[in-house]
């Protein structure tokens, strides 16, 4: 999870908190938060991804080039290709799990979003720009 | 399992001149309502004791993780599946999650028999839900008191009218502080209001295009319980404005919100006269034969299991409906031995709740370089438009509609990008289009067969457990159906697509306003309680929590609950000056 992780952040795929990697936190957060039987269709699903890329490419997802993770990616949201059963919905779950992570934390929250601890008034009709992001909810 | 046996409560002549347990009213529940009632007793003078079954809660220094943000929780926020497997009818509550948790009672720690699906919500402790309530404060209209009466529903007419409680709301309004806009609507009447918070531009653009396509359907910005301004009588209170954080159910440090803790129990404490007893489990009342009144009540420690009895004039019954009425139930005498309160065989009958089942949700597509800053508490409603002048719909009662309009977050599906990388969460970042969101307070009619019970099995206080038998009625489905067709219509006038209705199918419970069981009314042979919420049966016990209702009107319904608290408070006051009481 910390590569696909990795894919889908970008430029903001960082790791300021040093040993606490991001695909740690899912994992630990599928295994607290999850039912036993969506635990096991997530990783299930999981495992049908690493099978592929070793099939094609020799290799876990984790050790390939940058490139072959972006266009494995690429093909899980497209509907035209299939590389597993359910990967497009696998790869939806996943990428919100990366999103997740990085949005309810600190780096996300406050970095991207715009945090408002003590917004201290509500106001009904601000206008939107074009490059404006969301207040953090 | 407990030995299965029937708990009866006999006076306890040893204990009952102890001083210190004597008082000259004792509120049981420290609540919304009871903590209204201390403080008016504790205001007039009177030497009050609050009862709590919950631990205490300290304002502010309780509010473990008001201020926590998600990167503070372990799970940012989310419920470990564990609690979820372990509390299911807690897990479906709305407020219940890993930030509130320790203010909700677990499933299993006071287990009660559901002969028909019911979820049970509550808080034990100082305050009770009043710490985690929605907030949400409207007056009933005088429609509202009449229906049941006019359109022949829940067997029993209001004894009272809007105009017996104006006052009263007022006072109450004026106290706690109220945040509205005075509308000038007769199914919502204004009140002693501190300044509106706003519509943002969606919904303001679409409740004009609601008026243009139904003159007889107003929004209006929410009432809520919210500090937007800070009059003396709150600065008295020690509290504060509201800052649009919306973390309220934690708690609020700030006091912003009207909670018993930071309001109504500080204020009673501080006159000197209340006395607050926590960790007190209310076995029954207790019925003096010879004098023909309840002398007190008689607790159970929570922890050590020690019996104590209290006694005073006057007693006020404020535990929370289902408690309320499973406590009377439980108050048997020679005189009464099917509970305090129940000589016509109807305490525990009638119990009603509000139909939370539909929503409706559409895409707004207008307002599309607007957005929001901050959080606002309240949403926007619209009154009940059903059945007002009479019963002219295939269903008796109505409901009130509220709705919302925000923009979708990060979660959302983004299909003109790449679907990662730095560009993808550019865009997730950004507020997304926006949606709508229509949902029902639907009044449901009170019959005989939705009721509370106990159950032959006790719990370890040996107490008996309370039993639910409430459901859902065809009334209820009609009234679903209505606002389906309704919120989809008044939605696609809007201008809306997408729209997608949703019935949760949830039990009763959910909603977390339940009442009825020991119904005021002026015929003493269906009623429980009379017009200044006494029992029939005994003149100095009082009902002024949910329990009274004599039916549930569409409002939320904790303003009235203050109001009749402190009108009833304010008439045995009376009655006790007078030697009546």
């Amino acid at each position: 999870m910390e590569s696909f992780s990795r894919i889908i952040l970008g430029n903001y795929y960082s790791n300021p908190q040093g040993n606490l990697k991001k695909g740690a936190f899912i994992v630990c957060y599928i295994e607290q938060c999850w039912a036993k039987k969506s635990q096991e269709t997530f990783w299930e699903a999981a495992s049908n991804l690493q099978n592929y890329c070793v099939n094609s490419f020799s290799n876990p997802f984790e050790n390939l080039t940058d490139s072959q993770q972006k266009n494995i990616i690429s093909s899980l949201f497209d509907a035209n290709i299939s590389l597993f059963e359910e990967d497009v919905r696998w790869a939806g779950i996943a990428r919100y799990l990366s999103l997740f992570e990085f949005f309810s934390g600190e780096q996300g929250a406050t970095e991207v979003l715009r945090h408002l601890p003590l917004p201290g008034r509500y106001d009904g009709d601000i206008p939107l720009g074009p490059l404006d992001t969301l207040y953090r909810h | 399992m407990m030995e299965i046996s029937r708990w009866v409560l006999w006076i306890h002549y040893t204990d009952i001149n102890r001083m210190e347990n004597q008082f000259d009213v004792i509120v049981i529940g420290s609540g919304i309502s009871g903590s209204w009632a201390a403080k008016e007793f504790c205001d007039q003078g009177y030497k009050t004791l609050v009862l709590e079954r919950g631990r205490y809660l300290e304002h502010v220094t309780d509010y473990t993780t008001a201020m926590n943000e998600s990167w503070d929780m372990e799970q940012r926020g989310s419920m470990p599946a564990t609690a979820k497997a372990e509390n299911p009818v807690l897990s479906r509550c709305y407020a219940y999650n890993d930030y509130t948790k320790d203010l909700f009672v677990p499933d299993q720690a006071h287990s009660y028999v559901q002969e028909k699906p019911f979820d049970w919500i509550r808080g034990y402790h100082l305050g009770g839900k009043g710490i985690m309530w929605a907030r949400q404060v409207q007056r009933w209209s005088q429609n509202e008191f009449s229906s049941p009466g006019r359109d022949g529903y829940g067997s029993l007419s209001w004894p009272i009218a809007y105009k017996d409680l104006a006052p009263w709301y007022s006072h109450i309004e004026t106290f706690i502080g109220v945040s509205g806009n005075r509308d000038g609507l007769e199914e919502a009447p204004d009140g002693e209001f501190l300044k509106p918070w706003e519509m943002n531009a969606a919904e303001a653009s679409i409740k004009e295009k609601i008026i243009t396509h139904f003159p007889n359907r107003t929004p209006v910005i929410g009432r809520c319980a919210h500090l937007t301004e800070v009059k003396e009588i709150h600065r008295q209170q020690g509290r504060n404005t509201c800052l649009a954080r919306t973390r309220c159910e934690r708690g609020c440090p700030l006091g912003a919100y009207f909670s018993p803790n930071s309001s109504t129990l500080p204020w009673a404490q501080k006159t000197g006269n209340l006395t607050i007893q926590t960790n007190q489990i209310v076995a029954g009342i207790i019925y003096d034969e010879k004098n023909q009144r309840a002398s007190g009540v008689q607790t159970i420690d929570r922890h050590s299991k020690k019996r104590q009895t209290f006694t005073a004039k006057v007693i006020f019954v404020n535990a929370a409906t289902i408690n309320s009425n499973a406590i009377l139930l439980n108050s048997k005498s020679a005189t009464f031995p099917n509970g305090l309160g129940n000589s016509n065989g109807n305490l525990g009958k009638y119990v009603s709740f509000h139909n939370y089942r539909g929503s409706v949700s559409g895409k707004y597509h207008e307002n599309l370089n607007s957005y929001y800053y901050g959080r606002r508490p309240t949403s926007i409603l619209i009154p009940n438009f059903r059945n007002i002048n009479g019963n002219d719909m295939n269903f008796k009662g109505g409901y009130l509609v509220n709705y919302t309009a925000s923009r979708e977050g990060w979660g959302r599906s983004i299909n003109d990008t790449p679907p990662f990388g730095t560009k993808y969460v550019e865009q997730a970042a950004k507020p997304g289009p926006w949606r709508v969101r229509m949902y029902m307070q639907g009044e449901t009619v009170p019959i005989r067969e939705n009721e509370i019970k106990l159950s032959q099995e006790v719990d370890e206080y040996g107490i008996p457990s309370p039993v639910m038998n409430v459901g859902y009625t065809d009334n209820d489905e009609k009234l679903l159906v209505d606002f389906f067709e309704q919120a989809a219509s008044m939605l696609r006038k809007a201008g809306c697509t997408d729209i997608r209705p949703s019935d949760t199918k949830q039990a009763p419970g959910l909603d977390i306003h339940e009442m009825g069981g020991a119904r005021m009314g002026n015929d003493p042979k269906v009623a429980v309680t009379n017009a200044h919420n006494q029992l029939y049966d005994c003149k100095n016990v009082f009902v002024t929590d949910g329990a009274c209702m004599t039916s549930t009107g569409t409002k939320n319904p904790s303003l009235t609950f203050m109001a009749m608290t402190a009108r009833a408070a304010n008439f045995a006051a009376v009655q006790m000056k007078e030697g009546v009481l």
